[in-house]
């Protein structure tokens, strides 16, 4: 009910578009759709038999490296920990303007929803006092 | 009489019925699918190429898909991925902005490939030109496939009322456009 509303909506809002045949206007080669499933088959088939890759470095170097990695990681983090371990975080001595600016910066989840709700300025107005409708769009095409 | 997507999928888990499976789905979705990546990106040849690897991507993957989602829905993301992509690759390849590529692609119109139409169709595309990728999208798959927004969320994982709002505002610009005297 409400995505014909919204069908309805559009329509007012867009009559030329509305009353538009959808009319396809590309052209395809010819027989194109008739061998299109055969050529997609080969591809995959031309896909499947390509040889499996040779391997030069021999296995155990892999694993090697893999094991000298994980020990540096493993070193680097316990050292990490150790040094931090003694930082404490005291909120009082955060700035509450800090905290204010933080929180600005990182809520971003307003609902596109209420947006396109609201974007009529006579049924909510204020609402978007300020806001232009570029801005607006930006946003939506952003938040995608 | 197309088959339904759960008999393709019962059939591609078979090892015996799989190519055949393979056959339905590619019987049942390549005109779908080549037409919303010809509408994406104007050439033809491009929108060969999009449809093999959307469905190469499709064959690889089946196996891993989840019965949760549904088929069609998987398929048109892998698609409207792909198109993307491709747009944002043409994009850095050009150096220029994605409404530039528009630009490119608005040019095609005038070239061999559209060879029906009359001119309110052209400046129907000539507009969808100036969109952004991903509202054009939105735009394609409400307009011309007829999907339910709650359709098109599931496939491209954006939310029903950021959709709404896209489409709004393609509907307002395309209107504009049609509108104009050029």
């Amino acid at each position: 009910m409400r995505t014909n509303m919204h069908s309805k909506q559009w329509q007012e809002q867009a009559p030329t578009l509305a009353k538009m045949e959808k009319i396809n206007p590309f052209e395809v080669p010819a027989g194109y759709f008739e061998t299109l499933s055969d050529r997609i088959s080969q591809r995959m088939a031309a896909e499947n038999t390509k040889p499996a890759k040779i391997r030069i470095i021999p296995m155990w170097t892999r694993y090697a490296a893999a094991a000298c990695l994980t020990c540096v990681l493993g070193i680097t983090l316990y050292l990490n920990l150790k040094q931090n371990a003694s930082a404490t975080v005291n909120w009082n001595e955060i700035p509450d303007q800090e905290i204010v600016a933080y929180l600005e910066m990182n809520l971003e989840d307003a609902d596109a929803a209420l947006i396109i709700n609201n974007l009529d300025e006579q049924s909510a107005p204020g609402l978007a006092s300020g806001v232009n409708e570029q801005e607006i769009e930006m946003y939506i095409n952003q938040s995608l | 009489m197309l088959i339904n997507d759960s008999e393709i999928l019962e059939k591609f888990a078979q090892e015996r019925s799989r190519n055949e499976a393979f056959g339905l789905l590619l019987q049942k979705y390549q005109q779908k699918i080549y037409w919303l990546c010809r509408r994406m990106v104007i050439d033809h040849d491009d929108a060969d190429d999009l449809v093999q690897e959307v469905f190469i991507k499709v064959w690889k993957n089946l196996d891993g898909f989840r019965r949760d989602a549904q088929l069609y829905s998987w398929i048109y993301r892998i698609a409207s991925n792909e198109c993307l992509q491709f747009l944002e690759k043409k994009k850095k390849r050009n150096h220029t902005s994605l409404h530039d590529v528009g630009d490119t692609l608005a040019d095609n119109l005038s070239s061999s490939d559209f060879l029906s139409g009359d001119q309110i169709q052209r400046k129907l595309y000539a507009a969808m030109e100036t969109l952004p990728a991903k509202q054009k999208l939105i735009f394609q798959l409400k307009y011309f496939e007829e999907l339910k927004y709650e359709e098109i969320s599931a496939t491209l994982g954006t939310s029903v009322g950021a959709l709404k709002a896209s489409f709004h505002l393609a509907v307002k610009k395309i209107e504009a456009h049609l509108l104009s005297k050029d």
